[in-house]
């Protein structure tokens, strides 16, 4: 059973899709299914937003659902709880509501295949696992689309990346945009004197000096090309609250002693900024450090696209096996 | 007026409403939409709720109480659910699984706060009927407990999954759906003799959380009941703003309770600047709200009389999207509240600086003409105001004002209330302090400003 005992170390495990249709529910499903024969363990899966359609909004395409057994608590929003084919009782319903809805946790009593959906912001969503962490002994977070930020290690503990044909018909595309999200899961982490008072800043960018935090007071990382001359004025190594952006990540990449730069941000998922300039400003010697490390479980690839084209499995495994050493998987012979 | 109302004229009691823990969504709809009262019996009513949730609070210790608040937060609004009930309609399984956890935690709630006033109604037959195996836990679905034929048939649909046979799964799935489709119309309808019962419960949780939040905001606020009177006055001993008072004390500041004895006549109040007038009518018009909407007050004790309203006009009240400017906008406010007390009934008026945006001769005339209409009518008028040698029929009061001993200019604006005796002395001399420019010095503005002045004075 391939990364099942991996898996079973965290508390909790989100899943995320590069890409819609790269094969993060049949991941899913092919975890609940193994999971289940581990009889005492508790399992509760929700979803971030709505996902689990059988047809996928945007391609029209067959979605596998989510299969889940007695036993297992799932989290639905109340316009979709009718639509479940599982006999299941209710446990709790939340005063929060989505667009569908309050959300409802319940226990399956039957096996049988439900809707998922979940809370629409990583704030909620947050306190959400938190909550159901508590009564069960591991947490399954069903990212949506390709919402990478709550796929972060700030919400669950562990995550698999799903990726597939569904991103590209080049597979050299699919090798290099995996390995740069696999390559973000493994920027190192920040160890400094400073990151427990990091942890607490929300917004802004900071300088870094000798154990102590300066706000550089630059309103917003629109605003970069004004406030230019002030992000490195005191120290090369700053913190950046909110997300890494690409005017950011071109000042930067371009400035003379890039590689004494260090850029500390919360977690992987705040890089904003496109592959290139990420890579330009590492190759010069630049470093980007991490609040909260990501524990990357797995990757699984799904060689066959929504539009209909298909990569030979082999192939698609050889190359992504070949440039990056992760667990990865064909999600059809899983 | 309903509470909800009022809110949104007077920001003090939206202060105090924010102070509240109300825990159910039905406790606050129904403060919200509590009606001003002018109802003796109803205030005296409320206090007694409020003077049982006092006792149950002292009786609990901290976890205990604690665990109570749990149990009501965990309490749902039902009352959609019950009126399509009642209208013969059957209601989904998230509707039944919130009218269980209403009666197991509203029964709960009855076994740990026992009131004669807020009784829980037996709701134990409407469990039953929502818990057919009986282990009154917080969760719904429809139990293959409640039929015979329905237990059979998802056994045969788990059967059918089994052997793979995918029609079979479905057509079976669609015949526990209409099983479980009757179950729940037949619940639904045994449901509908128990309404009378859950619409009690819901009123009586709602009075029950609406008690305990005032009981805890009396704690908080140091609230205390005054007594209603019939006479047309205000009495107050030790009158404070409840809100400010919490603020300034939480901040390490002084605050200073006062004694007032408002009568039919008209009370005017002079005195400094910051000398506090604006406070105490700030605090007549939120005390007089709190006790017609039955809350305790801010005072150690008084005799009040209850009034149809209070009506206000108290800071700047420009409205520049009206076009109006301070004092068109004043007047016409002024004007409203007249027309209001010349319908033979009792308010409270309570009126800042009067016409102070014009020039002091018109202005002076206009406090006098207001003085006079107010004292033909029934209500009860506090007005105060800058200008001396008033001609008008009416008590005057004086806030005392600085205590010039120990006084060393400048002085710190925030510490101002340490040098400033708030509390009401009756004055004769219908002169207006004139300390302004004194004040002025004090809080160290600028010397050759403060000496032009007193040039010209």
């Amino acid at each position: 059973m391939p990364f099942i005992d991996k898996l079973l170390n965290y508390k909790s495990v989100s899943f995320v899709g590069m890409e819609k249709n790269a094969g993060k529910t049949q991941t899913l499903n092919y975890v609940l299914g193994r999971l289940r024969n581990f009889s005492d363990l508790k399992i509760a899966v929700s979803s971030i937003g709505i996902d689990g359609e059988q047809t996928d909004q945007v391609t029209k395409t067959a979605k596998p659902q989510i299969r889940i057994y007695p036993g297992t608590v799932f989290v639905t929003a109340e316009g979709l709880y009718p639509q479940r084919e599982i006999v299941s009782c209710i446990e709790e319903v939340s005063k929060q509501t989505t667009a569908l809805g309050r959300l409802i946790t319940a226990e399956a009593v039957s096996e049988g295949k439900v809707l998922l959906a979940g809370p629409g912001n990583t704030v909620w969503l947050k306190e959400f696992t938190d909550k159901l962490e508590k009564r069960v002994d591991i947490c399954l977070v069903d990212g949506a689309l390709s919402r990478m930020s709550f796929g972060s290690p700030s919400i669950t503990d562990a995550m698999i990346l799903s990726t597939g044909a569904a991103l590209s018909a080049s597979l050299a595309k699919v090798v290099r945009q995996t390995k740069f999200i696999y390559d973000m899961t493994r920027l190192p982490a920040y160890s400094g004197k400073t990151a427990e008072i990091l942890r607490t800043l929300d917004k802004g960018i900071y300088a870094i000096e000798e154990g102590k935090v300066t706000d550089l007071e630059i309103p917003s990382l629109l605003m970069i090309d004004k406030y230019r001359d002030r992000i490195f004025s005191r120290s090369n190594h700053v913190f950046v609250a909110g997300i890494l952006n690409d005017r950011f990540m071109q000042y930067a990449r371009t400035r003379k002693n890039a590689e004494d730069t260090i850029i500390i941000i919360k977690d992987f998922t705040r890089v904003f900024a496109k592959e290139e300039n990420v890579r330009f400003f590492l190759e010069r010697g630049g470093r980007i450090e991490v609040l909260d490390s990501a524990n990357l479980i797995a990757i699984t690839a799904n060689p066959i696209s929504p539009t209909g084209y298909n990569f030979d499995n082999e192939q698609m495994l050889n190359a992504l096996r070949e440039a990056i050493p992760a667990d990865i998987y064909n999600i059809k012979s899983l | 007026m309903t509470f909800q109302q009022l809110l949104l004229i007077h920001p003090s009691l939206k202060e105090v409403y924010s102070k509240m823990e109300l825990q159910t969504s039905i406790g606050r709809k129904m403060l919200l939409d509590t009606e001003f009262s002018t109802s003796r019996a109803w205030i005296e009513q409320q206090w007694k709720q409020t003077e049982q949730a006092e006792a149950f609070i002292d009786s609990l210790d901290s976890q205990a109480f604690h665990h109570f608040l749990c149990i009501m937060s965990n309490i749902c609004d039902i009352g959609g659910s019950l009126s399509l009930i009642e209208q013969g309609q059957t209601v989904d399984d998230v509707a039944l699984f919130e009218i269980k956890t209403f009666c197991i935690n509203a029964k709960q709630a009855g076994k740990l706060f026992v009131s004669d006033l807020m009784p829980v109604p037996d709701l134990q037959a409407a469990i039953r009927l929502l818990d057919p195996e009986g282990l009154e836990s917080p969760r719904f679905y429809i139990y293959s407990a409640y039929s015979e034929e329905l237990a059979n048939k998802r056994r045969q649909w788990e059967n059918a999954k089994q052997s793979g046979d995918e029609k079979a799964v479905h057509d079976l799935y669609l015949q526990t759906l209409e099983l479980e489709d009757a179950i729940r119309e037949r619940i639904c309808k045994e449901l509908y003799v128990h309404i009378p019962a859950l619409k009690q419960a819901i009123r009586n949780i709602s009075q029950m959380d609406i008690a305990v939040s005032k009981a805890m905001l009396n704690r908080q606020l140091g609230l205390n009941k005054a007594e209603i009177t019939e006479k047309p006055s205000l009495v107050y001993n030790g009158m404070f703003h409840p809100v400010l008072k919490h603020i300034m004390l939480s901040k390490g500041m002084r605050y200073q309770d006062i004694d007032c004895n408002i009568d039919s006549e008209v009370f005017l109040i002079t005195g400094a600047n910051m000398a506090g007038k604006t406070v105490i009518l700030k605090t007549l018009a939120i005390n007089q709200l709190l006790l017609q909407f039955g809350f305790f007050v801010g005072c150690r004790s008084g005799h009040v009389c209850l009034v149809e309203n209070v009506l206000c006009s108290i800071g700047d009240g420009q409205d520049e999207h009206e076009g109006l400017s301070s004092f068109a906008s004043e007047i016409m406010r002024l004007n409203e509240i007249l027309s209001q007390t010349k319908q033979d009934k009792r308010y409270l008026v309570l009126v800042d600086e009067l016409a102070r945006t014009t020039n002091p001769i018109e202005g002076k005339k206009l406090v006098e003409g207001f003085i006079r209409v107010c004292s033909m009518q029934k209500s009860l008028a506090v007005v105060t105001t800058h200008y001396s040698m008033l001609q008008a029929p009416c008590r005057h009061m004086r806030v005392r004002g600085f205590r010039h001993e120990n006084l060393n200019p400048p002085i710190d604006i925030r510490q101002i209330s340490d040098h400033i005796d708030y509390s009401l002395v009756e004055d004769d001399s219908s002169q207006v302090p004139t300390e302004a420019i004194n004040l002025c010095r004090l809080l160290g503005v600028d010397k050759q400003w403060i000496e032009m002045s007193e040039m010209q004075v």
